[in-house]
């Protein structure tokens, strides 16, 4: 039987931090939550939290978190009516908001054609440029011949990078300064795109030299009501990957602020957008900037934004599904100070960063004015192998950067996750680094940091030593006692028992 | 009172601890210089020293891989080779072997009782056979050989106490 609930109810199609996130909007909104999880999760923070919890499958996303008909299942199971993605898994699937709304439930999100049209690299690309949004300027398709290339080297300025049509992942790609040099390029990049890819065609973009990562955030309702929500900076990326974000970008002054928020609010106007998205920008030195992509959902660093602007992003796109007008206008906003958001991942920074799964023995979070916690944990929570590696998100808020900065380094040194090794340790380096505090960074800056052997194990200091041999001292006592009941004072616990049966002498 | 010494191998090579444990209080010795604190365990398992003067540290103790102890902070975790010196010994039996030339001196590594002697000189050991037993901190500890040699003399007797550091058996490598 269907039940029919008196209040709402709300299926998070997520787990994890987004999960929880998503039910505290719930909660302050007067919302019951639904918890979908794998037979990984069964124990996992965001089930406990939820008013309702289905089981999807096996813990591999494919049979659980990304499964269409178990999601759906689930929903008409626990008889909720909206269906909230979070990031990653289904999020930017059209196909699963389609199936959503087909089954008559509303999908928190865009619509199906707006996450379609945002997610083709050549749709949205000629989609922006009809609506004046910039592009990267590149030749439309592939040169003709050495002329052609010749004229956009002229036209849009050098450096040009060459790109075989048919390439990809970072081949057949070639850097041009000059003229000059275009010719032996040209020749090169078309003989190697024919000998890897069969296809010599090539086509050629300006290259955005140490490039940052600024977006913007933006917010649309079904009345075609879009307001941009501020600007955030990410261009600490690891790899691609976003790793701390900043609210608001350290280089952006009003007059840019402004161009870049008309041009985000004309990219979402485009597809009729009516949720939380994102539409992401390169902004070169020249503080020109081009459309990067669109993302079309609520995004891991959406609590800077929250914090600055003081807004409930997860709560506003929740009302919207709901058929409400957007909670806030461009003029009901202003923003207040400076906050940063890192990504604690478990993953060891000092060994290439390499997932560090397993038990989180102990969990402390720094607390006080200005710090906030998006965490997926808890002490004793199993690290699963299954899923992205990420625990949670350390926000901090204050008056400006600089204090920001000074508010992170006191929460990281009060941060404590024992059992995994975390990317803490790259935090606590960022936070004392100078051109860190001086945003004198681009979306290449962190790699080189990283290449240049910056994150270097720590020396031991003499209060460790301190520690350890107290520690130890009380270990071996314990372990050497008769009185069992001395094992449940020692530091080490059975762990320590166990080393002193194994020392074997 | 408990008294323990644990070798610590740091930067500068390995270099001896000494601990006495009484209650809460404790006192550590470090290359000559003494530090007496309060050590408590929190209730999250952490160990705060408050020392004489006043100032208060504070982290989370563990036993490491490969038998070192790691040591976690607001700074971060380190992990710092230190271990009870015949635990230390096993560890870096290698060491010694690849320093050492035709001799090597089995030494006593804190002070203890001989309980048995085990070989005679002359006797050729392989490594691992047990030379002799000392009690230290009320544990009886087998001191075996870390490779095969003949027994050149024997320096102890049993019953009779020894020094930390006292050499108890001079073995002659046979390669």
């Amino acid at each position: 039987m269907t039940p029919s609930p008196s209040r709402k109810r709300l299926l998070v199609a997520n787990r994890g931090e987004i999960a929880l996130r998503i039910f505290r909007a719930c909660r302050d909104l007067g919302l019951e939550t639904v918890a979908v999880y794998s037979d990984a999760d069964r124990a996992s923070p965001h089930v406990a939290a939820a008013d309702h919890a289905v089981r999807l499958g096996p813990a591999p996303a494919r049979e659980s978190y990304l499964s269409v008909p178990a999601l759906l299942a689930a929903a008409r199971k626990t008889g909720a009516s909206l269906v909230h993605p979070g990031y990653g898994f289904l999020a930017e699937n059209a196909g699963f908001a389609r199936a959503c709304a087909e089954a008559g439930l509303a999908f928190v999100g865009p619509t199906p054609d707006a996450i379609a049209a945002m997610g083709s690299k050549t749709g949205s690309r000629r989609l922006m440029q009809a609506a004046g949004v910039p592009v990267v300027p590149g030749t439309s398709g592939p040169a003709r011949d050495a002329a052609e290339l010749a004229r956009f080297g002229r036209e849009a300025g050098y450096p040009i990078l060459l790109k075989a049509s048919a390439g990809g992942g970072g081949k057949g790609m070639r850097r041009v300064d000059s003229e000059r040099e275009l010719p032996a390029a040209l020749a090169r990049v078309a003989s190697e795109a024919s000998a890897s890819f069969g296809d010599g065609a090539v086509y050629a973009e300006k290259l955005i030299e140490r490039p940052r990562h600024v977006e913007v955030q933006v917010v649309g309702d079904a009345r075609g009501d879009v307001v941009a929500v501020g600007e955030r900076e990410c261009s600490i990326q690891r790899r691609h990957q976003k790793v701390v974000e900043e609210c608001p970008s350290p280089v952006v002054d009003a007059p840019l602020r402004s161009r870049l928020l008309e041009t985000a609010m004309a990219a979402a106007r485009a597809v009729s957008y009516t949720s939380c998205g994102t539409v992401e920008f390169l902004l070169g030195p020249d503080r020109s900037f081009y459309f990067l992509e669109m993302n079309t959902r609520l995004q891991v660093e959406h609590p800077v934004t929250e914090e600055v602007w003081g807004v409930d992003l997860a709560a506003a796109m929740i009302r919207i599904a709901l058929g409400e007008p957007l909670p806030f206008s461009s003029e009901s906003l202003s923003p207040r100070g400076h906050a940063i958001e890192c990504r604690i991942y478990a993953e060891d920074p000092l060994r290439g960063f390499a997932p560090s799964p397993g038990v989180v023995t102990a969990l402390r979070l720094p607390q006080g004015p200005g710090v906030r916690h998006d965490v997926g944990i808890e002490a004793g929570s199993v690290v699963p192998i299954d899923y992205d590696p990420m625990l949670g998100k350390l926000v901090v808020h204050a008056a400006d950067r600089a204090a920001a900065i000074a508010r992170l380094a006191r929460a990281l040194a009060d941060y404590e996750v024992a059992g995994v090794e975390t990317t803490l340790p790259l935090f606590r380096a960022l936070a004392v680094d100078s051109e860190f505090r001086a945003a004198a960074f681009d979306v290449q800056w962190l790699d080189r940091r990283l290449e240049g052997g910056w994150l270097a194990r720590d020396p031991e200091t003499a209060d460790d030593l301190l520690l350890a041999a107290v520690g130890l001292a009380e270990a071996e006592a314990v372990a050497r006692s008769p009185d069992p009941a001395d094992a449940t004072r020692s530091l080490w616990g059975s762990a320590a028992r166990r080393e002193a049966l194994r020392g074997g002498y | 009172m408990r008294h323990l010494v644990f070798i610590h191998r740091g930067a500068s090579g390995p270099e001896e601890i000494g601990i006495a444990l009484d209650g809460a209080r404790c006192e550590v010795t470090v290359g000559g210089r003494n530090e007496a604190a309060e050590a408590v365990r929190l209730p999250d398992g952490r160990l705060s020293l408050v020392f004489e003067g006043g100032r208060q540290i504070c982290g989370r103790v563990r036993p490491g891989r490969n038998g070192e102890v790691e040591v976690s902070t607001g700074s971060g975790v380190r992990r710092l080779a230190l271990a009870e010196p015949l635990r230390d010994r096993i560890a870096h039996a290698a060491d010694g072997a690849a320093a050492g030339g035709g001799e090597e001196q089995v030494r006593a590594l804190m002070p203890g009782r001989v309980v048995e002697v085990a070989v005679l000189p002359g006797d050729r050991v392989e490594a691992g056979a047990l030379l002799l037993v000392l009690e230290a901190m009320k544990m009886q500890n087998e001191i075996r050989a870390t490779r095969p040699g003949r027994v050149l003399r024997v320096e102890v007797e049993a019953g009779k106490p020894v020094e930390g550091g006292a050499p108890l058996v001079v073995l002659a490598s046979e390669s």
